[in-house]
């Protein structure tokens, strides 16, 4: 560290003057997360410890090394319940790209004002309901006997279908409606990306006689690049989370076969006895995975790419 | 890559620094807790000079329960409120507050207790959370209110008092009510032979699990209560094939069940019960504990429940609905049966009711599939231990209060229920105490209160009925008065309510409680909840076809495989260690 | 403008007709709580209401307005958006600037993106937070809902990219002018990117918002609740199993879904009218606009 700074004297005196405000511009929100986010990590510890909550943080915990991490591991349906969350998880986070992405471009298209604001401003209200809600309202809709989906599937000859209740299709359910309730959000940050796009770049191509597959095509999505491989690569610190809320409220012991996933696991063992330990070692473990991805690809991006995500 | 090593030399002495700096900051607090102990001790010598200290040795060591503390003394508490205790207690009495009300008064002025909350939740779970993190981070209270787990937790971790020696400071009535549950609520919280907690006194017997039935369907089509499992199944089988509430579709539920399967509505452990199972429970075989959803008993009701699903009188939908979202089949009218506890009535049948004033409901005991009696599991009564901090220099202040609390809430003599208990104006008044011992004359309180207003509601005339009995009294005959909305009250407390089935149950001793009352055992804290998820599994499935039965007796064998062995052999350690 | 082909008349019939199902779609949820909020309890409770009022009755909204609890915990979040939004949006605004710079002419950037980063993928977990919160005194103010969570770094790192493509050329005049990174930041960065300063705060607000867990544990009196967690103690799922003796009384009391219902939707008005509010800024051109100005 200090052979760093022996070696910057060489930097001019002019250099570091003009890099100050920069740096002092950072200074508040670095000593915030310094304070509130590295200060709290020293708790990761808890996740190697046999954590008993009377005994207190710096108290006399059992030490277990990785034991809370080789128990969940042993557990009798641990694969079951990773390959449960990756694949839902997998599912989520590319629906979770795409879907968004395709409705800001068509909404783009749209020529009325007042449709264009309507729409975006309805795509966004179900993001406000918690899963608890629509947790009940989503029984009642898909429901077999008189669920308003089958009905109308029945219109069209299809047999009705238990998709909160068999195991062929809840998932598909929960990837489908989680896009649902958030694809409205999702779609805000690539409204406003394409608002940035400079209009000169559409005069120009339709002067060269381009349409507007063209024009989407060669300069709306190119537009758009920096938003969309940001939010890609972000998303891939969710490879783990495959949404306990959603899940929690809508499944059942019927689908734990393809709805279990690690949060509810975790739950559960939670509910017998607060076991933090163990919470805390699963916590660790999907924060190392994620940063192993997010990680790699950042450094594959620069590598091949020259593209500096952040 | 220069800047990637100083990137990461960087983070490293960061991180290690902040570590030191937040164990800085534990060892801070430890001195302070030093510090507390420090003022403690000489405040001590003060106080206790009233009561005769022990600390001073005085040999006229004199134990008044409700001896005053002066100079006052403040002593710590955390709790959690909930709906309730918000709309129906603080929002109608003005200028009370959780913090300052008759309760805390009433400590202060009688004992020299000043009352103060660290911190209060709302809802249980909410307050169990905060409640660990609290603890976690070194804030204990004085007096806490834990379950068997945590109360075991700050037992091991010496951080709470061995409470046996303020057992002396008991009032005589205190003492009665403590003792009327029996042994176990202290048997529970002994360990190594030191008793940790002060039980709050409950019944399980109003967890029995009754039969709720349509009365005016079963009048319509000419059918008798139950008696046997078969008369259930045949009005199960009329109530769907014909269609009750005349909507013209075939949206009629038989039994209505949960997607939890024991479930205090909607359950079935009374089902179970009817074929002499006992699932979920630890129960005695043979001198031995045994557990009880493992037992040959399970496999009858289990294929029972398989034919009645296959042919349409469970609602083919049961495994995703909670009982929150089978309750609008009731209320709807498209159910008439289900298991279930006493105050089903009140929820979620009272909405039935205000939707069609001319539909009624009655409890109706459990019936058994063959001529033996069919016994109900129930669980021990108590669910709350009070414990006290190492810290806390008067651990008799909680026995005090104790004493106190019960006067004003059992105490016949002295009438002050409608003050302090069920205010006329304030339901429930009596959650503002800091310290809420529970039910009075704990095993039969509740049965006892509709045994002494069943008399008045026949000739109407309340004189003599005191406490929650006047309360209840007064609900009941509001419905008998003609106000359909205390319609529920009828169907508990009336004269045929549900309470005439638990005293049915009561005065045959048809109740069978959980054997095992110990706090979790270490294999149970790591293995129940993947074995629970088996067995909740296993159950749903062959309930719904999607498994044979011949799988229950894999499920048997795995379940001891994956720990169930090993609990099994930890319960019967503990309950040899209780005999 | 050239004129339509028939192909993309029908393309934009056909899109005009899909945006309108998916928004109804979306909408449909909304409308099921309010009527729910509008019926009596009776039929709620027996699940009978869909998208219309049945029994009509202001009965809820009644007892949700009478709520003391309600209106407080409705202050407490206002105050929480107001507060700990304008601090989000400071932070990220100032902090995104040096971090949008390149390497060459801030070399210390990538460390100090790493550093933020890492924040959102690691964290100490409930206890010690709490311990932090606890030792420095923010415990039951709402500090301690708003500085954890005040440089929220998502936003961040979106707004350094949104800074990238503002052009080099109006920095440099800027500082040809005799302008400091300060005056640049707020002079030509600000007004460059409001669209996505629209969006971050956005995002802030719902964020602020939509917070219930910190507030549960961090707030030692149910007062002092921000209304998401005051709503979350209302709509929890009750464990009918552990209905004890005289929590039934609770049961009742709350299982009301129209009150529930009420709330939901009361609660959920203010930040929904954000948006709408919003959306100006979402216009094409401004980039545009503030060059050639």
């Amino acid at each position: 560290m200090f052979r760093h700074f022996k070696g910057s004297k060489k930097r001019s005196r002019e250099t570091i003057l003009r890099e100050l405000p920069l740096h002092l511009m950072v200074l508040p929100g670095l000593l915030i997360i310094l304070l509130f986010s590295y200060g709290p990590m020293a708790g990761i510890i808890i996740a190697f410890q046999k954590f008993i909550p009377a005994k207190g943080l710096f108290g006399a915990q059992k030490w277990v090394g990785f034991e809370n991490f080789i128990y969940v591991w042993n557990m009798p349906d641990s694969l079951q319940v990773l390959w449960n969350t990756i694949i839902i998880a997998f599912f989520k986070i590319v629906t979770g790209l795409i879907v968004p992405l395709t409705f800001a471009i068509l909404i783009n298209e749209v020529r009325k004002t007042i449709l264009k604001k309507t729409v975006q401003t309805l795509i966004y209200l179900p993001h406000f309901l918690s899963w608890i809600i629509l947790g009940g309202i989503l029984i009642d809709v898909l429901s077999p006997s008189n669920g308003i989906v089958n009905k109308a599937l029945g219109l069209i000859g299809i047999k009705p279908i238990f998709f909160l209740g068999d195991n062929a299709w809840f998932r598909i359910t929960l990837i489908v409606t989680d896009i649902w309730k958030g694809f409205g959000f999702g779609t805000i940050v690539y409204l406003s990306a394409i608002t940035v796009i400079d209009p000169n770049l559409y005069e120009a191509s339709i002067i060269d006689g381009a349409n507007r597959w063209k024009q989407t095509w060669h300069i709306t999505l190119p537009g758009m690049r920096m938003v969309i491989v940001l939010l890609m690569l972000l998303s891939l610190g969710n490879v783990l989370n495959a949404g306990f809320d959603q899940i929690f409220n809508l499944y059942g012991p019927i689908v734990y076969e393809t709805g279990d996933i690690i949060d509810t696991l975790v739950y559960r063992i939670g509910l017998i006895n607060a076991q933090f330990g163990v919470a805390t070692a699963i916590g660790l473990f999907k924060s190392v995975v994620s940063f192993i991805f997010i990680s790699v690809s950042y450094f594959l991006a620069y590598r091949y790419a020259d593209y500096r995500i952040f | 890559m220069k800047r990637g090593k100083l990137f990461f030399t960087v983070f490293i002495i960061l991180a290690v620094a902040m570590l030191f700096t937040a164990v800085g900051c534990g060892d801070n607090g430890q001195d302070k807790v030093v510090d507390n102990e420090q003022v403690g001790k000489d405040g001590t010598a003060k106080i206790e000079s009233n009561g005769g200290a022990k600390d001073e040795g005085e040999e006229s060591k004199k134990i008044d329960p409700f001896g005053k503390y002066d100079p006052p003394i403040e002593v710590t508490f955390v709790r959690r409120t909930d709906d309730a205790l918000e709309s129906n207690v603080l929002s109608r009495l003005e200028g009370e507050t959780i913090d300052e009300n008759l309760y805390t008064r009433l400590y202060e002025e009688r004992l020299g207790i000043k009352a103060r909350y660290l911190w209060i939740a709302k809802g249980q779970e909410q307050y169990q959370q905060k409640f660990n993190v609290a603890i976690a981070s070194g804030d204990i209270p004085d007096i806490v209110n834990v379950n068997l787990t945590q109360l075991k937790q700050l037992a091991e971790n010496d951080l709470i008092h061995d409470v046996s020696a303020i057992m002396e400071y008991t009032s005589p009535l205190c003492n009665e009510i403590i003792h009327s549950t029996g042994d176990e609520p202290f048997m529970a919280a002994t360990f190594n032979g030191k008793l940790f907690g002060i039980p709050q006194v409950g019944s399980g017997k109003g967890a029995a699990h009754l039969i709720w039935l349509r009365t005016d369907w079963l009048e319509r089509y000419g059918l008798p209560a139950p008696k046997t499992m078969d008369d259930l199944f045949n009005i199960i089988k009329t109530f769907v094939k014909s269609d009750p509430d005349g909507n013209g579709e075939d949206d009629t539920i038989g039994l209505a069940i949960s997607k939890e399967l024991w479930n205090g509505y909607a359950g079935l452990e009374g089902f179970f019960n009817g074929y002499h199972a006992y699932p979920a429970i630890w129960i005695e075989k043979e001198g031995q504990l045994v557990y009880g959803s493992i037992q040959p008993e399970m496999r009858q009701p289990l294929v029972k429940l398989a034919e009645m699903y296959r042919e349409g009188y469970l609602d083919k939908e049961f495994a995703v609905k909670d009982g929150g979202k089978v309750a609008e089949a009731p209320a709807s009218g498209r159910s008439g049966v289900h298991y279930g506890q006493q105050w089903n009535s009140l929820w979620p049948l009272q909405a039935n009711r205000d939707n069609d004033p001319k539909a009624d409901w009655k409890a109706f005991p459990i019936v058994s599939i063959d001529g033996e009696p069919a016994y109900n599991q129930i669980p021990m009564g108590s669910s709350g231990w009070y414990a006290i901090s190492k810290n806390m220099k008067h651990p008799e202040a909680l026995m005090k209060m104790y004493n106190l609390f019960m006067e004003k809430n059992y105490d016949k003599d002295k009438q002050e229920y409608s003050i302090y208990a069920n205010n006329s104006n304030a339901e429930g008044i009596w959650k503002l105490s800091p310290v809420i011992t529970g039910n009075g004359e704990g095993e039969n309180y509740c049965l006892e209160i509709w045994r002494t207003i069943k008399e008045p509601l026949k000739t109407g005339n309340p004189e003599g009925l005191w406490g929650e009995a006047r309360a209840n009294y007064g609900f009941v005959k509001r419905y008998l008065d003609g106000d359909d909305g205390y319609w529920g009250w009828n169907g508990t407390k009336g004269i045929e309510g549900s309470w005439s089935i638990i005293n049915q149950y009561n005065k045959n001793n048809l109740f069978l409680m959980e054997s095992f009352i110990g706090a979790p055992t270490p294999t149970m804290v790591d293995k129940m909840s993947t074995l629970n998820k088996m067995q909740h599994e296993i159950l749903i499935r062959i309930i719904m076809g999607e498994s044979s039965i011949e799988e229950f007796d894999k499920f048997i064998i795995d379940w001891n495989k994956l720990g169930g062995e090993a609990i099994t052999q930890e319960v019967n350690d503990w309950y040899q260690s209780t005999k | 403008m050239i004129k339509d082909s028939r192909g993309r008349k029908v393309f934009l019939i056909t899109n005009n007709i899909f945006l309108i199902a998916a928004s109804l779609l979306c909408l449909l949820p909304i409308i099921h709580i309010a009527a729910v909020s509008f019926s009596s309890s009776s039929a709620a409770t027996a699940g009978l209401v869909r998208l219309w009022p049945v029994n009509f009755t202001l009965n809820s909204y009644d007892y949700v307005f009478k709520r003391v609890e309600f209106w407080r915990s409705m202050g407490v979040s206002l105050r929480r958006i107001t507060l700990g939004g304008s601090i989000n949006m400071l932070l990220t605004i100032i902090i995104a600037y040096p971090l949008s710079k390149e390497n060459r002419s801030f070399p210390f950037r990538t460390f100090y993106v790493w550093l933020f980063f890492i924040t959102t993928l690691f964290n100490g977990g409930l206890i010690p937070g709490y311990m932090l919160i606890n030792r420095i005194g923010l415990i039951d103010t709402i500090w301690s809902l708003i500085l954890p969570g005040a440089v929220p770094v998502f936003n961040v790192i979106l707004l350094l990219n949104f800074y990238r493509q503002i052009p080099k050329e109006l920095e440099e005049a800027a500082f040809i002018d005799g302008a400091n990174h300060w005056a640049t930041l707020w002079r030509i960065y600000v007004p460059t990117s409001v669209p996505a300063l629209a969006t971050l705060t956005l995002f802030a607000l719902v964020g602020h918002w939509n917070s219930w867990f910190d507030g549960l544990i961090y707030m030692n009196r149910p007062e002092h609740y921000p209304l998401q967690s005051y709503l979350q103690t209302v709509v929890i799922q009750r464990d009918l199993s552990l209905v004890g003796d005289d929590e039934w009384k609770d049961l009742m009391e709350v299982s009301d879904r129209t009150v529930k219902a009420a709330q939901i939707f009361l609660g959920a008005l203010p930040i929904l009218s954000v948006y709408p509010f919003l959306q100006r800024y979402f216009v094409k051109g401004i980039v545009l606009g503030s060059i050639k100005g």
